[in-house]
């Protein structure tokens, strides 16, 4: 942008930007300043002594732009407080800002701060921060939780939370107040930003906060020197942090701010004092007590009753912390930070389960509550949850590969005895977290207490070496089988006992595949695999070759398409159709290539059965490794793609199925992925009608189908004028739902129960969530809400959403985005839904529906619009809370809770659904027989 | 400090639409307080229209052919045709000249302000140097919209590093800041007029009017089908429909497919003087699928005329106040259109308070107090 303009007296905003020797980063600093959208600031560069060349870059840069000017101090401060002093005492502008000479300002930042400040009156306004890692370049917002929306406030007793807001760069301060208050940076401290932030927006009538992005700070998580904050090791770091809070609570006791000091004394366990707490599961033995005999003194004597609002597992390690027992600090830092592995025993004493230390039985007490009490971890429920969604602590002892083979050794613990049942165990390389890549035959060795000892030996398997060709990294986790049942946790180890592990790849697959799989150990003792691909024998054609075939098939093939095949492809497939000898090939295709169950697989499977020497083929996006192992699998897209297609008898999809595809001659396309309606569907989908190409797609599709299986006669009007389709309709049910059904006829619903894993102990519940469009946000259920109000009455299993915190798994358990949810619908005692069409699969098996709808009216009005009629089925919650009261009152009577609905949603299910007869895939079969012979 | 010079840019200034009154009463506006404007369109679409009877103003068009449509499909063997080739030559012809002729634009006077109404218009500003100049960009459509097509990523790439991007609604701002922009902002549009006399309610004529586009995004089939549910209860009310467009075969088809009311739904061709036929009419009804901030709502309600319209954008809500001074129906559902048409038509009392409320909602509307908005984020952008 253009320079200063001339005429301008007195700059809106200063900068102060700090730098010591950092001539490297300064000038990318400076120029964000300059780039600036408000045009009228000035820059203070202060340099702490610099012995690079820094004053001549500067002053190179302010020979071009007055707003530049440049400020030397005699001899270095060895902190940040001196430079931005001084910094303060020279601003000229009614309002400061600070910058590091390592990170950025986003390009509106002053223009931002300026006019909130103006806007509001606020003496201090905070924006927020975005931190950037330097190697990958990508971005995150710093807690983004405290700048979600713009607020004001009368004062920080207002905004409590904005004492987690410590940095100083992200803010902008009124020049008058820091001169009136006197408020410096303290120097000769480290986190000096604390108490400057604390004791200006203590001191400050009008705070402000704005959601804009001001402050790119860049962070280097594997820098070899870690900058002065993050060495928390040295005795000087954890002096600093607690010489600023005795500070801090000096200051908040001396201004009577009893409402933020108790925030701050929550903080400080849950966010500062964690940090060290963390810090030593890295640390050597040494270190680590050095580092807790410092820490002791201050937290002995801190509020400890913040302690019970922090997570368990950390209340855990305080309590080790206060009676200086460092393995147990550690064991319980593991399972806050390892993904809540556990490495205790958990015993039950009186109907509590206790973390199982030395301390459990009679240890001292501690801020005058006793050893149980806060040693009490039932609220974690380690010892009720489901055996598939346990985190067992499985550690690798040694890993070596001899030739072909691998050797390794390591054990597993034991935390509730259960793992004596378990028969089967095995390695495995992981794709994301659970499906495997390679398996190593592994097998029980013996017992060293409560750990369980394996080894395993031999090849690793190459059955799923495909999968290797999608992805090519992943986890090393281990395997246990139990009862049908299979549990898989990732393995931790020590760095040095991995640091050499590289699998040779089973051999088949090799031409298209890596050369070998090397191990890596992370940060947070997982060990994580990459496949390797660079062999020097192998030209750069050969890694051109790989690259290519690493592309999505889409994409490769809209290349070839491009160039030639584009246009006659989809009608040459079609028309070989007339020529070439039709084979008894079903190709099946659900969710785009993505998905490989439901109604399309029940249909499949069922023609198969019936048909010997038929042969089943699933069209795959990017994840063979997905389809079932009892069919083929050809990628969406491809030539081969288009080979089967074009010889196939039936063809099964769920109306998604490629554009350019064209109904092969002769072949029966059927589409069996229509649900009950619920919310608008294709031309009855505002959204659709907007785009005329998303009309002509959904026409299109249509056109190409022959049979259409819909639920009921009601649903299939609705769906056919929804899609402009006026071929053949089979009234048949849902066929997806057929062979859950079967199970609970024939078993019960318990056994199905188990053979899910789902408790029998407590109801379960679904939750699942229907899809938004981009950029809307999907309401959910706080599952920290859940798991504290509900846990131990009900399990909850939800499908969609973000993940849910790995120490909430006693009560809430996430679904795959792309499992089967028929089994899970049949299973559970209650679905909670919005407007997703799996609630006509709910009625259809008669499970009592709560439609939880906190965003109905722009739903209805803006997102998509419902169909008429969708909530007879169960009482309609706009709330969180009120959704958790009904839930409550459904599980103090089930069956009563249920008597008003129960007619409702039979007629329901009627008119809708279909026949509940579990026949449904039959009916379509038939369809599909008779459309067979009128051809 | 002298007034800025103000280069106002739309994707062109002769049609007549929405977007391009907009920016003529913005400009003549600005140039009456003594701000020097240049209007600029990228194309020319003729007839021009006259907006303005006495612009205080330049206008420039910066093509001097019209922006022919792009070939039918991006196929190798369509490209490959020599009349394909040809087409693509000339655009890529005039998209060169365009650019060449906005840079002596901006070079014809001192550095100030580029408005660009439209994402086109600022995607040919992007190649031309403007590094003296501050840029506020504009998008006149909902969120809701651009996240239906392209607009949404277009947006986000041409609009990161404008001084300011303004939209039509709070709540549309809030969107594209939570996609990533950090220097979003709102501003509505004024209306082009305000009528001193309102509709007198005992003298308006039984009419539900629709005044627009017959186009699938607008939604007239939704209109035509309510209209089919009720007409019979309501033997003394026609529908009108103002307007023409690629749809208007399919309406017209539709309309007199009804099994009632087909004798009483008129098609008439659009209008230039849009109040006289607002004055003519009982009930506004606007059933879109999407709009920003709609002018011609706007203008009937500022004329006290009742108002139901779907409830498919912030912009809507905005005017209406969330209802309370139009009826919102959602969008794409003609059975609610109906019914809330049907309570209308069957209140006078009701008719008459709803357009007291809507002529009321309007005020802030008023050309006057929306340029002082723009005067003051002038003032901001230049700080």
């Amino acid at each position: 942008m253009s320079a200063t303009r001339p005429g301008r007296s007195r700059p809106d905003v200063s900068v102060v930007l700090i730098s010591y020797n950092d001539v490297a980063r300064l000038p990318r600093a400076i120029r964000s300043l300059q780039g600036q959208t408000l045009r009228n600031i000035e820059v203070i560069v202060v340099d702490d002594a610099s012995t690079d060349d820094t004053a001549a870059v500067v002053e190179r840069m302010a020979a071009t732009d007055s707003r530049i000017r440049y400020e030397r101090l005699e001899r270095n401060s060895g902190g940040c407080s001196a430079p931005r002093n001084r910094g303060i005492d020279l601003a000229q502008a009614p309002w400061v800002m600070f910058c590091d000479s390592d990170d950025e300002y986003e390009r509106h930042a002053c223009k931002n701060l300026l006019e909130a400040a103006e806007r509001t009156g606020a003496d201090v306004v905070c924006g927020t921060a975005e931190r950037v890692d330097v190697r990958t370049g990508r971005a995150r917002r710093w807690r983004p939780d405290l700048h979600d929306v713009e607020r004001v406030a009368d004062g920080l007793a207002d905004l409590p939370d904005l004492l987690y807001d410590t940095i100083s760069v992200n803010k902008i301060y009124r020049r008058d107040l820091l001169a009136s208050t006197g408020v410096r940076f303290p120097e000769g401290l480290l986190f000096e930003d604390q108490l400057f932030t604390l004791e200006v927006m203590a001191a400050s009538p009008r705070v402000a906060v704005i959601p804009e992005t001001v402050y790119r700070w860049y962070v280097d998580r594997l820098s070899d020197e870690p900058s002065i904050t993050q060495r928390r090791s040295e005795a000087g770091n954890v002096e600093s942090r607690i010489e600023i809070n005795r500070r801090i609570d000096a200051f908040l006791d001396a201004n009577g701010l009893d409402r933020v000091r108790a925030v701050k004394d929550l903080k400080f366990l849950e966010h500062d004092l964690y940090l060290y707490l963390a810090s030593m599961l890295e640390l050597d033995d040494e270190t680590a007590t050095a580092l807790m005999e410092r820490l002791r003194p201050y937290v002995a004597e801190a509020n400890l009753a913040p302690a019970w609002q922090v997570r368990t597992a950390l209340r855990v390690a305080i309590y080790h912390l206060l009676v200086g027992d460092l393995d147990g600090i550690r064991s319980a830092m593991r399972f806050v930070k390892w993904a809540s592995v556990v490495d205790v025993p958990i015993v039950e004493r009186d109907g509590t389960e206790l973390w199982g230390c030395p301390h459990s039985e009679s240890g001292p007490s501690a801020g005058g509550v006793d050893a149980r009490t806060w040693l009490d971890v039932s609220d974690l429920g380690l010892l009720r949850i489901p055996f598939t969604e346990r985190r067992y602590l499985h550690r690798i002892e040694s890993f070596e590969v001899r030739g072909e083979s691998v050797i390794a050794t390591g054990s597993s613990f034991d935390y509730d005895g259960s793992l004596a049942e378990v028969a089967e165990i095995e390695l495995r390389l992981l794709i994301n977290g659970d499906r495997t890549a390679l398996s190593v035959p592994t097998g029980w060795t013996g017992w060293a207490g409560p750990r369980r000892l394996w080894r395993a030996e031999g090849r690793p398997s190459d059955h799923l070496a495909r999968a290797l060709r999608e992805r090519d990294r992943g986890t090393v986790g281990i395997a246990l089988v139990a009862g049908g049942l299979t549990n898989v946790t990732s393995a931790r180890s020590a760095e040095s006992e991995v640091a050499t592990g590289t699998l040779p790849f089973p051999g088949r697959a090799r031409w298209t595949g890596p050369d070998s799989v090397q191990l890596i150990p992370y940060d947070n003792g997982a060990v994580g695999w990459r496949a390797r691909r660079e062999s020097a024998t192998r030209g750069r054609l050969d890694r051109l070759r790989a690259t290519w075939f690493r592309l999505p098939g889409s994409t490769r093939l809209a290349t070839v398409w491009a160039l030639v095949l584009r246009d006659w492809l989809p009608a040459l497939a079609a028309g070989l159709g007339h020529v070439l000898p039709k084979r008894r090939v079903i190709l099946l295709e659900a969710d785009g290539g993505r998905g490989f169950s439901g109604a399309v697989a029940s249909v499949g499977r069922a023609m198969a059965a019936s048909e010997p020497g038929a042969s089943l083929v699933w069209v795959y996006r990017t994840e063979p490794s997905r389809v079932p192992s009892t069919a083929q699998a050809v990628e969406r897209g491809s030539v081969r793609h288009a080979w089967i297609q074009s010889r196939a008898a039936v063809i099964v999809t769920d109306g998604g199925q490629p554009l350019a595809f064209r109904a092969p001659a002769r072949a029966v396309v059927v589409n069996a992925g229509a649900e009950v309606p619920v919310h608008r569907i294709a031309l009855d989908d505002p959204s659709v009608l907007v785009s005329r190409a998303a009309v002509a797609t959904v026409r299109r599709r249509a056109r190409e189908w022959n049979l259409l299986v819909a639920p009921s006669d009601a649903a299939a009007d609705v769906i056919r004028e929804a899609f402009g389709y006026h071929g053949t309709v089979v009234p048949a049910g849902l066929p997806g739902m057929d062979a859950a059904l079967h199970e609970v006829a024939l078993d019960g619903r318990s056994a199905l129960r188990s053979a899910l894993d789902l408790p029998a102990d407590r109801a379960v519940i679904l939750h699942v969530v229907a899809q938004r469009p981009e950029g809307v946000e999907e309401p959910l259920i706080d599952p920290e809400q859940w798991a504290g109000r509900l846990g131990r009455r009900a399990y909850l299993v939800v499908h969609g959403g973000p993940p849910t915190p790995t120490r909430l798994r006693s009560s809430v358990r996430d679904l795959a985005a792309d499992a089967d949810l028929s089994a899970v619908i049949a299973a559970c005692d209650l679905v909670i839904s919005d407007y997703s069409p799996r609630i006509g699969d709910a009625v259809l098996a008669d499970r009592p529906v709560i439609l939880f709808q906190p965003d109905r009216e722009m739903y209805v009005n803006r997102t998509r619009g419902l169909y008429p009629g969708m909530s007879a089925v169960g009482p309609v919650l706009e709330s969180p809370e009120s959704l958790l009261d009904e839930v409550a009152r459904w599980l103090d009577d089930p069956g009563a809770w249920d008597l008003p609905h129960v007619q409702a949603r039979q007629a329901w299910a009627t008119r809708w659904c279909g026949p509940v007869d579990g026949l449904a895939t039959e009916r379509v079969l038939a369809a599909v027989r008779a459309a067979e012979e009128a051809r | 400090m002298t007034a800025p010079r103000i280069v106002l840019m739309a994707n062109n200034i002769d049609e007549v639409g929405g977007a391009q009154r907009v920016v003529h009463v913005v400009a003549q506006h600005l140039a009456l307080r003594g701000y020097p404007v240049d209007l600029v369109g990228v194309a020319p679409k003729p007839p021009s229209h006259e907006y303005v009877a006495d612009p205080a103003f330049r206008r420039f068009t910066l093509m001097s052919g019209e922006w022919p449509a792009p070939p039918p499909d991006s196929r190798l063997t369509t490209r490959l045709r020599p009349s394909i080739r040809r087409l693509i030559a000339a655009r890529a012809a005039l998209r060169a000249e365009a650019i060449g002729r906005l840079g002596e634009v901006l070079a014809d006077g001192p550095p100030g302000i580029v408005v660009t109404a439209q994402l086109w218009a600022m995607e040919h500003l992007a190649e031309v140097p403007h590094e003296e100049w501050a840029v506020i960009g504009q998008y006149h459509s909902s969120f809701e919209a651009a996240a239906a097509g392209r607009d949404l990523g277009r947006a986000l790439d041409l609009y990161r590093d404008v001084d300011r991007f303004t939209l039509l609604t709070a709540e549309d701002a809030d969107r594209f800041r939570r996609r990533g922009l950090d220097n979003t902002d709102w501003l509505p549009n004024p209306l082009a007029f305000w009528p001193e006399e309102p509709i007198d309610p005992s003298e308006q004529g039984r009419t539900v009017t629709y005044l627009g586009r017959l186009s699938s995004e607008k939604g007239p089939r939704f209109l035509v089908e309510a209209w089919g549910l009720i007409a019979d209860r309501y033997p003394d009310w026609r529908l009108r429909m103002v307007g023409s467009g690629p749809d208007e075969t399919a309406v017209r088809r539709q309309a007199a497919d009804l099994a009632v009311g087909a004798d009483r739904v008129d098609f008439v061709p659009p209008v230039t003087d849009a109040e006289a036929e607002l004055r003519r009419a009982g009930i506004l009804a606007l059933p879109s699928l999407t709009e920003g901030l709609p002018l011609s709502l706007a203008e009937a309600m500022a004329l006290g005329l009742p108002c139901v319209a779907t409830d498919c954008s912030a912009g809507v809500r905005l005017l209406t106040r969330d209802g309370l001074a139009g009826r919102l129906v959602p969008r794409g559902d003609a059975g609610e259109l109906a019914s809330a048409l049907d309570s209308l038509m069957g209140d006078e009392a009701g008719r008459s308070a709803l357009g007291g409320r809507a002529r009321e909602a309007m005020a802030p509307y008023r050309a006057d107090l929306v340029i002082d908005s723009w005067e003051a984020l002038i003032a901001r952008v230049l700080r």
